[in-house]
This record gives structure tokens, C-alpha cells and sequence, in this order.
């Protein structure tokens, strides 16, 4: 039997190390699929999870999450496109433009700006605000496709609705996104 | 502003907007237990029709023994006259060839019921066990056993079959017979005298065994 998000939460704060244990039993399988979604790879998969619980145990306190698998798949999602990114840039590596910008990244610094964090703050409540605008199964549709990265085949099977229908719907909502973020003032 | 800006931006969505969509998510995985209750009835249903057609679509050809002893004990008459060292194999430490238990072709018993020519199987042997063989349908009989079809072989006076096989499921136990003449690939006949239906538990089989070498006895 699976402990409460609050029990466990408890756990991390006193620094009880059963709270990692606790955590991977509740929801190991539900932040690997998330990884495994971005990655594709069993091995990267379980190492992104891996991290996940590290950075939880490294953030918990001081945040305290009141719903853990929401806090919890943020992070594994961040993880797991940040390996994806690292590894895609690796397998570029045979190109000497990829080289040059390999080597001009050490000009520019990975910690955003200021501006940049307000502008990542504005741009996702924007895209809240226009997911909350359209039908909860167009809702739940984007966010299973570009939240948790599922695919359009296990997207119908959610929806139960078909797999081009899925399609349909996605590429509405991604021009839907487009307009409304240009109307916010955003440059698209 | 490109498409990782808005991949990462959608990685801090409102929380609400996550729970519900996880709602469903955890929904759609776990299959309902009304519909695992109902397929699982159904392919209960299907197997089970399937079976009992295949078991009565030669209802006809079915020899009416009430007296299985009695045609186990003609068994065991007919093929101690024949292949007295099946016997002796069975209960003797000597090894044997398996050409020695093929019994004279002039002493086989009739391989008929009542006039109707009764099935005879080709198998493969698969495995040896203390009391008889693994074997593999390789040929015939199609109204009583599939194609690929483990049975279980037990050399016995009379040789019974069960059908279908799964391990532990034993008819009788057997006196010992001699399993170094058995080798896996080895391919043998087995000719049925008789049919008994067990009334729903294993099917009976009563046969006798003509063994024919096989590509892989060395013996």
C-alpha cells in the first residue's frame, strides 16, 4: 500500500532517506514512462528518474509540494529533455559549425536572465491561460502530447477517440497557440 | 522565441491543468475489472466451445467401453504377445534399441473399431522422463490432436495419452520402463486401438506403440 503525498513530503523534510524509497514505489513507474517518452531509452530513462529523486531530496525543503506527482513530473520532464538535448548535440559533434558553437557557448552563460525568467514566466501563463479557453479533451489532449510526451496512439486510447482525430485535433490547438500568443504580444 | 521556449514554457503550465489530465491518464491505463471480467468469460466461452466441437465431431467414430479395465487387460494380452520386449524393457535395467520394441508387424493388433479405421499419430520425442516421454505431434490425427500438440506418453502395459498435456497431469502411474531406448527427436507411431471419452476430464487414449527409429537414436 502506497503512502500519502503528505506522508511522504514529511519524510524529506525530517531527511528520512525511506522517503526516496517511498517515493519510487508511489511513482517510479509513472515518471519513467514520462522519461521514456522524451528519451526513448530505458537506460536514459532510469537515470533521468534517478535525478529526479535527487533533486527532490536536494529541494524538498525548502519547497514543499502539496501535490508530489505534479512536482515530481516537472522535474523528470525538465531532466529528461535536458539529457535529450545534451545527447542530441553530442551526435552532432561530427561538424565543425557544431564545434564553433559548441565552443561560443562558453561565451554565454546557461543561467537565464532576468528578463528571460519573466518572459518564461509570461509565456507559460499565457499558454495556461489559453489551454483553460479550449475544451477540456483539447486540454488534456496538448498536455498528453506536449507535457508528457505521449504518443498519438496512446493519446487516443486516453481520449478514446481515434488516432487521426488526435492528429486533427493537435494541429488545430498548435495554430490556436500560435494566434493567441501573437495577440499576447509575443514574437512567434 | 522558438519551439524550446514554449516545450520548456509548458513544463510550468498551471498545476490544475496537469492534475486533470493526470486523472485520465491513470484511468485509461488501469484496464476496468467489469472488462477484464468479460473478456476473460468470453475466451473462457470461445476455448470452450471450441473444445467440445473438436471433441464430439467424431462422436460416431467413439467406441462405447464402460469397461476400461477390461480393454486395458485385451490391451496388455495383445501386446505381450507381441512385443515381449517392451515389457521386459520396461521393467529391466538392460539397455535397448529401439528397434527392438518395434513389434512384429504380423502380431500388431487390428487398428480398427468396429470396422472404422481408428486414428494413428506420428510423434516426435521431445523429452524422456522417469516414466515415459515428452512427445510432439508431428502428423495426423487432426479431429483428436493439433499439429505441434505435447502429449504425454506413458509406456505402461496399456500406453495412455493425455490430452491436452501439462506436466503433473499423470493418468496412471506407470511401472518403470526403460528410458535410455528414447532419445529426443526420435519419432515413433502410435496407433490407437481404442477411444475412451473421460468424461470431460483427460481424454483416454489406448494404443499401441510402433517405434520407428529416428533421425537422432544412436541407439
Amino acid at each position: 500500500m502506497s503512502m500519502d503525498d503528505k506522508t511522504i513530503v514529511s519524510l524529506y523534510l525530517s531527511r528520512n532517506e525511506s522517503a526516496i524509497t517511498e517515493t519510487d514505489k508511489k511513482y517510479g513507474k509513472y515518471l519513467l514512462k514520462i522519461a521514456y517518452n522524451v528519451l526513448n531509452d530505458r537506460e536514459d530513462s532510469k537515470e533521468s528518474v534517478n535525478d529526479t529523486y535527487l533533486a527532490a531530496w536536494n529541494s524538498i525543503p525548502p519547497n514543499i509540494p502539496e501535490i508530489l506527482s505534479v512536482y515530481l513530473s516537472r522535474i523528470t520532464r525538465r531532466i529528461s529533455i535536458d539529457i535529450f538535448r545534451k545527447k542530441n548535440s553530442q551526435k552532432r559533434k561530427s561538424s565543425q559549425l557544431t564545434y564553433s558553437l559548441d565552443e561560443m557557448s562558453d561565451c554565454t552563460s546557461n543561467t537565464p536572465e532576468p528578463d528571460e525568467i519573466i518572459e518564461n514566466k509570461r509565456l507559460s501563463e499565457s499558454i495556461s491561460a489559453y489551454l483553460y479557453s479550449v475544451s477540456e479533451v483539447q486540454r488534456n489532449i496538448f498536455i498528453f502530447r506536449y507535457y508528457y510526451f505521449d504518443s498519438v496512439k496512446d493519446i487516443a486510447k486516453y481520449c478514446n477517440i481515434t488516432e487521426s482525430n488526435v492528429k486533427t485535433t493537435l494541429h488545430r490547438l498548435r495554430n490556436g497557440l500560435r494566434e493567441y500568443l501573437l495577440k499576447e504580444g509575443f514574437e512567434v | 522565441m522558438n519551439e524550446h521556449d514554449i516545450i520548456n514554457a509548458i513544463g510550468t503550465i498551471d498545476d490544475a491543468l496537469i492534475i486533470n489530465a493526470e486523472k485520465i491518464r491513470k484511468k485509461k491505463k488501469s484496464f476496468p475489472l467489469y472488462k477484464l471480467t468479460a473478456v476473460a468469460a468470453s475466451l473462457f466461452l470461445c476455448i470452450g466451445c471450441v473444445y467440445l466441437a473438436v471433441r464430439f465431431a467424431d462422436v460416431n467414430d467413439v467406441t462405447d467401453s464402460s469397461d476400461m479395465n477390461g480393454v486395458a487387460d485385451a490391451q496388455t494380452d495383445d501386446r505381450d504377445e507381441m512385443s515381449p520386449t517392451l515389457n521386459e524393457g520396461a521393467s529391466g535395467a538392460e539397455t535397448q534399441s529401439a528397434a527392438d520394441i518395434i513389434p512384429n508387424e504380423d502380431e500388431a493388433p487390428e487398428n480398427t473399431d468396429g470396422g472404422q479405421e481408428l486414428p494413428e499419430i506420428k510423434v516426435e520425442v521431445t523429452g524422456v522422463f522417469e516414466s515415459g516421454v515428452f512427445a510432439t505431434v508431428k502428423d495426423g490425427m487432426a479431429s483428436y490432436l493439433k499439429g505441434d500438440e505435447e502429449v504425454i506418453i506413458k509406456f505402461e502395459p496399456v500406453i495412455w495419452f493425455s490430452v491436452p498435456v501439462e506436466e503433473g497431469r499423470w493418468i496412471n502411474e506407470t511401472k518403470p520402463f526403460d528410458e535410455s531406448v528414447f532419445n529426443i527427436g526420435d519419432t515413433f507411431i502410435v496407433q490407437f486401438s481404442s477411444f475412451e471419452d473421460n468424461k470431460g476430464k483427460d481424454t483416454l487414449y489406448s494404443a499401441t506403440v510402433i517405434l520407428l527409429q529416428g533421425e537422432n537414436n544412436e541407439k
